[in-house]
């Protein structure tokens, strides 16, 4: 395989393709908009690609370079989204390693771009923290132990749901808005049995649904608003108004039922 | 609960620490940094605490101070780790949501739908604006806190235009 600064028309081609490649996958993990360029923009350097120039919207990412055989062109399109930070760090280094100029050859690079993949983690290990955590939540907003745990029980319910929906491939707003309804009705149907007050379930359903709170594309619209991304700032945090949205939908079904218990 | 405000720190400071960590997994942070996730998690709600209950401030502006003071950390912190401040940053403010306010403002809003009493309908329209404006100022707060504390340290890279 050949060194990094290689100028054959097959090992350029390759070159651009990396860049485009790595820039769509940050951005389908979840990266924000100027980490995308910028780890693009240094991949190009560290590849001592010509007059390199790369793009990047919400549909996928284009680079393109001289080369004394004309233009290269490389389109990588984002097929879907899905949130994975662990991803998004390894493929951060891989740039960071090129810029530093630890690789050698270019095949070392592509070995290890095809080695990221997405950190999962076991899912009876994330419904059990996610319980915990919407315990942690009732507690915060003023809830007693029994409110707590009431939040922790919807909390199982609402993560078993998605998983469940996620495994048959549905669309994630349908997904938030019965991940919702389930969480936030067990929830009060456990206040209910516990013989808590309407505002004591009413909490319990609140701290049930703030675990799907969309905080990385909240924060990530937000960087990429203020660092002069704005479309897609303004279009990240559509998506989290969207499941925002949801969510409150949701709980709201839920309420609606709850009425014919209290 | 009544719990002095030492207690409620401790107690607020562990609460924080379990839901950053949690809410981080879902996303797929690696496990390794959750400690520093817990850390920063408990400090951030542990400072909006002492700032609205021992030195007087409102909510919005602790809740930016909380904000700012977790993406300064990560300014430095990140960088040697050689991971992007989002992971870090992303975890650590969502115990400062604004829940309560947030789920008052949204019953209010349903209940509106209900009311034939002007003025109980007047009653519900001061809890949406309150409530409503109080979650979206905390919201813009942790947005412009995470957000704006960055702008100060990193410099526009094409400076020859």
């Amino acid at each position: 395989m050949a060194n990094l600064s290689s100028t054959s028309k097959e090992d350029l081609m390759l070159k651009v393709k990396v860049v485009a490649v790595i820039g769509a996958r940050l951005a389908k993990y979840g990266a924000e908009t100027r980490l995308i360029l910028r780890s693009m923009d240094q991949l190009g350097r560290a590849l001592h690609l010509k007059d390199m120039q790369c793009g990047f919207d919400s549909q996928g990412t284009k680079v393109t370079c001289e080369s004394p055989y004309g233009q290269i062109f490389y389109y990588s399109k984002v097929t879907h989204y899905g949130i994975n930070m662990a991803a998004v760090s390894e493929y951060h280094r891989i740039c960071l390693k090129a810029e530093e100029g630890q690789y050698q050859t270019l095949q070392q690079m592509h070995d290890d771009v095809l080695k990221v993949a997405p950190k999962l983690y076991p899912r009876p290990f994330i419904i059990g923290l996610e319980a915990a955590a919407a315990f942690g939540f009732a507690y915060l907003n003023g809830g007693q132990l029994l409110t707590c745990l009431c939040s922790a029980a919807g909390a199982m319910a609402l993560m078993l749901m998605r998983f469940f929906l996620l495994d048959r491939g549905y669309l994630e707003a349908f997904m938030i808005i019965v991940s919702a309804f389930t969480g936030a009705m067990t929830a009060q149907l456990a206040a209910k049995a516990c013989g808590l007050s309407f505002d004591e379930a009413a909490l319990a359903m609140l701290s049930t649904s703030l675990i799907l709170v969309p905080g990385f594309p909240m924060v990530n619209g937000f960087l990429d608003v203020f660092k002069g991304y704005t479309s897609q700032g303004i279009l990240r945090l559509s998506q989290a108004l969207v499941i925002i949205t949801c969510a409150a939908a949701g709980v709201i079904g839920a309420s609606y039922l709850g009425a014919f218990l209290y | 609960m009544d719990l002095n405000l030492f207690e409620r720190l401790l107690f607020e400071g562990m609460a924080a620490a379990f839901i950053g960590p949690a809410f981080s997994m879902i996303f797929g942070v690696r496990e390794q940094y959750f400690v520093l996730i817990a850390a920063s998690s408990a400090l951030g709600r542990v400072v909006r605490l002492l700032l609205t209950d021992a030195a007087g401030f409102g909510i919005v502006p602790a809740t930016f101070v909380s904000a700012a003071l977790i993406s300064f950390i990560y300014i430095f912190a990140a960088p040697p780790l050689k991971v992007p401040r989002p992971v870090f940053t992303a975890g650590s403010i969502i115990c400062l949501l604004p829940g309560m306010d947030a789920y008052r403002a949204l019953f209010a809003l349903i209940g509106l739908v209900h009311q034939t009493e002007t003025e109980e309908i007047l009653e519900s329209i001061a809890v949406i604006f309150y409530s409503g404006i109080q979650a979206g100022a905390v919201i813009m707060a942790i947005g412009l806190g995470i957000a704006v504390m960055p702008i100060f340290f990193y410099r526009f890279r094409h400076r020859k235009l």
